[in-house]
């Protein structure tokens, strides 16, 4: 009985920093809260939440994906030239398929070999990026299709396609991971993976599973991403390792392992597109965006401690 | 069992570097094909080889290195724009005892010490494109960001008609020729008392990031009647985001650097302007004027490359 | 007691050590010029900013903890300074003030992860943006160029052909070594990171000893942003970023797992070396930036899954019984 009221007070945490962003925004910028502006701030955040879910997947099974952007980069670099060469079809899914090799090999390399996460995909980001710069050789791809743009930059009465698409993957993801037996064994895994493997859970499996999905959610960023843009190349995506970090530690998902979730990460990812643009509305230079971020990070952390230890 | 371990790492590492060294074989012969067995060795230093721009300079400096015969190495941070890096790359190229350094350095003060270095150690520095801000170096292959940048912010003031809402979009912060380049324009803007900077914000030198930069401040200001970006990459985002918006032709995008994309934009009439900053020439001058020197031949202090404005107009002239 | 830890570590090193060896062996084969006095000077001088960084996140690391935040203080530290330096302010007290400014972010580090319990990475990692905007906001994002000859001594200059950015970094390096291996609070870091419970237990002040390990951690990372700006003459805002996962890799690389308690700064050192000798080789080379990429991705995780193999061999001959 408690305990489900300090989890509500939990969630409700960062939603009350997502209502105070908002109206703080709205009273300070007449041009936030705008139908084509809120349409905005959701066709930026879904990009980002796409590869935070990844991210707070690798970190619910007590790892990290420092590979995540130059995965991202090197998928959508081969798909964009065959989507130009060939057809779409055939990109996406050569694109798709690279990025689940890359996951699979982080996820080979952690369990079979038993590299640390950090190390497995710090190595191939390195590697990613290289093999993209070499694939490019420093050129762009330029001009798509329309048919494929829609999928990154088409709107459906006014909302940007998306935001729909999204949605679609969130609600496949928080099936996934809060209603099978396969989720459940994701968060064992990551809380004690001794325990789990002890009672008959092939965790090396669940691990080398999810870091697949992770490349597979970043090949699925990445496609949006070219498509969005009309263009690819070997150096997008740097950003996004430390943001889908910051998104998942805004929403809540603790690195200890077999907390958190896709749920909340959905929060902190809107709240970091939110300052950003809020930042860009009221002119506020572009210097103050890391700290900004980080002082929202703490701030939340402010807020769950203190909300822990009233009611406990 | 500990030295087998150590036999098959040795045994990876040499084929690992077996296959990159290949690939280092390939490249010297390849420039040094013309013969000449005694060639001098040049190294070129950029700045980052994922912008167009510098790997223009690479393919100049490359077809040059083939007229002369010389052998070239082309080096760049792996981090983009990353001064220590350079420094590193500089203290490398002494160390191999090239004939001459080709420098474009990344912030003009922070190169210095590795400038100084290869002056005590004899070594020739041919600058191009960005100013070193110290030390000394035979000639300067001048495309001044700041005379370039000034240039196109003139452009945009005419097309605008001297008055009117502009948006600057600016290079990753803290480097040298961001700096450059958001001057020139400042300055030159400043100039036209018609003309109002509403915002200026980085992107990065970034497509993504300038994207939705634009898509943001076109939210902030709906009245903007020209964004200027620094470099063609950032202006290509922001066709991008006015496209989207559905402001296409409406407002005046500006970029540098005359990439391909950018150039094929202009043909299609999303983009307006752009400048041609020759970086095919940049890096054939520079090492052509490294050639020179080592020759004894006399060079200019200062070589100037123009610039040319790029618009619709003679966009036909530059499109490959 | 002491000493046995040292043999213990001197064991623990040959794995990454034969690294290093056939790295520099195989270089030396390839690469003209690189087996020259001159180019080893060069490794070293290039290495030895990511030593002093890479030592205080040994020690955080080895908390069983991470210092997110060393990247962006070391450009913070370097801008301060370098804008006393500008100001008038003499050397040594330039350095005290931006050490002081960089160890305020040691302290909020510490006191919220030590004291209040915060999770070290959200700690860590709100303070690395934070850090970064403040070196951003006071520079105007612009570099402070040019000092005095006599600053630029500190990692520019030489004695003896030796270069002097190399003296302080092993000055330095020695001084944790002896914290480290050598005295009590060494010793605390290793019981906290082994288990920090049973280190409460047996009377040991924790969260002490958390505060005073970032302390230490933002002063190291505050001096090599010095150094980095007397090498360079320059001091940049943005100059530290990415230091953080090179000090991290040169850690993981020198054989300190993240699970902490085990491992030490002596590996750490011949981490760092490793990944400035592999740029530098790879440099020599004449090797284009892609293939850099790609080849060291490729040769660190080789190095890794090396020790990593040898770990598991050594632990099957040692701890059989154990397991059974």
């Amino acid at each position: 009985m408690k305990h489900n009221a300090i989890r509500f007070l939990l969630k409700y945490a960062r939603f009350m920093i997502l209502i105070i962003l908002l109206i703080a925004l709205s009273l300070l910028s007449p041009a936030f809260l705008t139908f084509t502006n809120i349409a905005n701030v959701l066709g930026q955040a879904s990009l980002l939440i796409i590869v935070s879910y990844g991210m707070t997947l690798a970190i619910v099974t007590k790892g990290i994906d420092l590979s995540i952007g130059s995965v991202l980069a090197l998928s959508s670099c081969i798909a964009a030239s065959i989507i130009k060469s060939q057809s779409i079809i055939l990109g996406i899914i050569i694109g798709l398929l690279i990025g689940l090799l890359c996951g699979s090999i982080n996820g080979i390399m952690i369990t079979k070999i038993g590299l640390t996460p950090f190390i497995a995909t710090y190595g191939m980001d390195w590697i990613a990026r290289g093999l993209a710069y070499v694939y490019m050789g420093g050129t762009q791809i330029y001009g798509f299709d329309k048919a494929f743009r829609f999928f990154g930059s088409g709107q459906i009465m006014g909302i940007p396609v998306l935001v729909f698409e999204v949605i679609f993957i969130t609600v496949v993801l928080c099936f996934l991971t809060y209603k099978t037996t396969y989720g459940r064994n994701i968060y064992a895994t990551g809380s004690n993976i001794k325990a789990t493997r002890l009672a008959g859970v092939n965790t090396d499996r669940m691990v080398i599973s999810v870091f697949a999905l992770n490349g597979l959610l970043a090949a699925i960023a990445g496609l949006l991403y070219i498509s969005r843009l009309n263009a690819a190349e070997a150096l997008i995506g740097t950003d996004f390792t430390l943001n889908s970090i910051a998104a998942t530690l805004i929403g809540g998902t603790p690195f200890g392992g077999g907390e958190g979730g896709v749920a909340r990460t959905v929060m902190g990812a809107i709240i970091m597109t939110l300052l950003i643009n809020g930042m860009n509305l009221l002119e506020i230079s572009s210097y103050w965006q890391t700290a900004t971020v980080g002082f929202v990070i703490l701030l939340s952390l402010f807020i769950e401690n203190t909300s822990k230890n009233f009611l406990v | 069992m500990k030295k087998i371990l150590t036999l098959v790492l040795a045994l990876c590492l040499v084929i690992l570097a077996g296959c990159g060294g290949g690939s280092q074989n390939s490249q010297p012969t390849q420039e040094t094909s013309q013969e000449e067995t005694n060639s001098y060795k040049i190294t070129l230093i950029v700045k980052n080889l994922v912008n167009p721009m510098w790997l223009a300079v690479k393919e100049g400096a490359e077809a040059a290195a083939k007229e002369y015969g010389v052998e070239l190495t082309v080096l760049a941070p792996l981090k983009a724009d990353n001064n220590e890096e350079q420094i590193r790359q500089v203290e490398d190229a002494i160390t191999k005892q090239a004939d001459a350094i080709v420098l474009i350095p990344a912030d003009s003060q922070g190169i210095i010490p590795a400038v100084e270095k290869a002056n005590q150690a004899g070594i020739p520095v041919i600058n191009v494109n960005t100013k070193v801000g110290g030390g000394v170096t035979e000639t300067f292959v001048a495309v001044e960001n700041y005379d370039a940048a000034s240039k196109v912010a003139e452009a945009v003031a005419e097309k605008l008609g001297q008055k009117g809402k502009v948006i600057i979009l600016e290079g990753k912060a803290g480097a040298q020729s961001a700096i450059d380049l958001k001057q020139g324009a400042v300055d030159t803007f400043a100039k036209y008392e018609g003309i109002e900077i509403v915002a200026s914000q980085t992107a990065n030198w970034n497509r993504a990031e300038a994207m939705q930069v634009t898509q943001n401040l076109l939210q902030a200001h709906p009245d903007v009647n020209a964004i200027f970006a620094s470099n063609d990459e950032m202006a290509m985002g922001a066709v991008e985001a006015v496209d989207q918006a559905g402001l296409t032709g409406k407002i005046i995008i500006a970029g540098l650097d005359a990439n391909q994309d950018a150039l094929e934009a202009i043909k299609e009439g999303k983009m307006t302007l752009t400048c041609d900053k020759r970086g095919f020439e940049q890096g054939y001058v520079g090492v052509e004027a490294a050639v020179k020197v080592l020759n004894n031949e006399p060079v200019d202090d200062r070589i100037v490359i123009d610039t040319t404005i790029v618009d619709e107009s003679n966009v036909d002239e530059f499109l490959k | 007691m002491t000493y046995a830890k040292i043999i213990k570590q001197l064991k623990k090193l040959p794995g990454i050590i034969y690294g290093l060896v056939i790295i520099i062996a195989f270089f030396g084969v390839t690469a003209d010029y690189f087996l020259t006095f001159m180019n080893m000077m060069n490794i070293l001088k290039q290495a030895s900013v990511l030593i002093v960084v890479s030592l205080g996140m040994t020690l955080a690391i080895l908390l069983g903890k991470i210092d997110m935040s060393v990247g962006s203080t070391m450009s913070l530290v370097g801008v301060v300074t370098g804008i006393c330096l500008h100001k008038g302010i003499s050397i040594p007290l330039a350095i005290c003030i931006g050490m002081a400014v960089g160890s305020i972010i040691g302290f909020i580090n510490g006191y919220l992860i030590g004291y209040r319990k915060f999770d070290y990475w959200i700690v860590t990692f709100s303070n690395m943006g934070i850090a970064q905007s403040l070196a951003l906001v006071i520079t105007n994002g612009a570099t402070i160029p040019g000092f005095d000859s006599s600053f630029r001594f500190l990692g520019d200059g030489q004695i003896y052909g030796v270069p002097v950015g190399i003296l302080i970094a092993m000055a330095i390096a020695l001084a944790i070594i002896y914290l480290s291996y050598n005295t009590k609070f060494g010793s605390n870091i290793y019981a906290v990171g082994g288990n920090e419970q049973v280190a409460r237990y047996s009377g040991i002040d924790t969260s002490k000893v958390i505060f005073k390990t970032y302390i230490l951690s933002s002063l190291l990372a505050g001096f090599a942003g010095i150094l980095l700006v007397s090498k360079v003459n320059s001091a940049n805002p943005i100059a530290g970023s990415g230091y953080e996962f090179d000090a991290i890799a040169a850690t993981l690389i020198g054989g300190t797992p993240f699970d902490g308690g085990r491992g030490g700064v002596l590996g750490t050192i011949i981490g760092a070396c490793i990944i400035a000798t592999l740029r530098n080789g790879l440099n020599m080379l004449g090797l284009t930036p892609p293939i850099q990429f790609t080849l060291v991705g490729f040769i660190i995780i080789l190095i890794i899954i090396f020790d990593v193999l040898n770990e598991k061999y050594k632990a099957k001959k040692g701890g059989a019984a154990n397991e059974a």
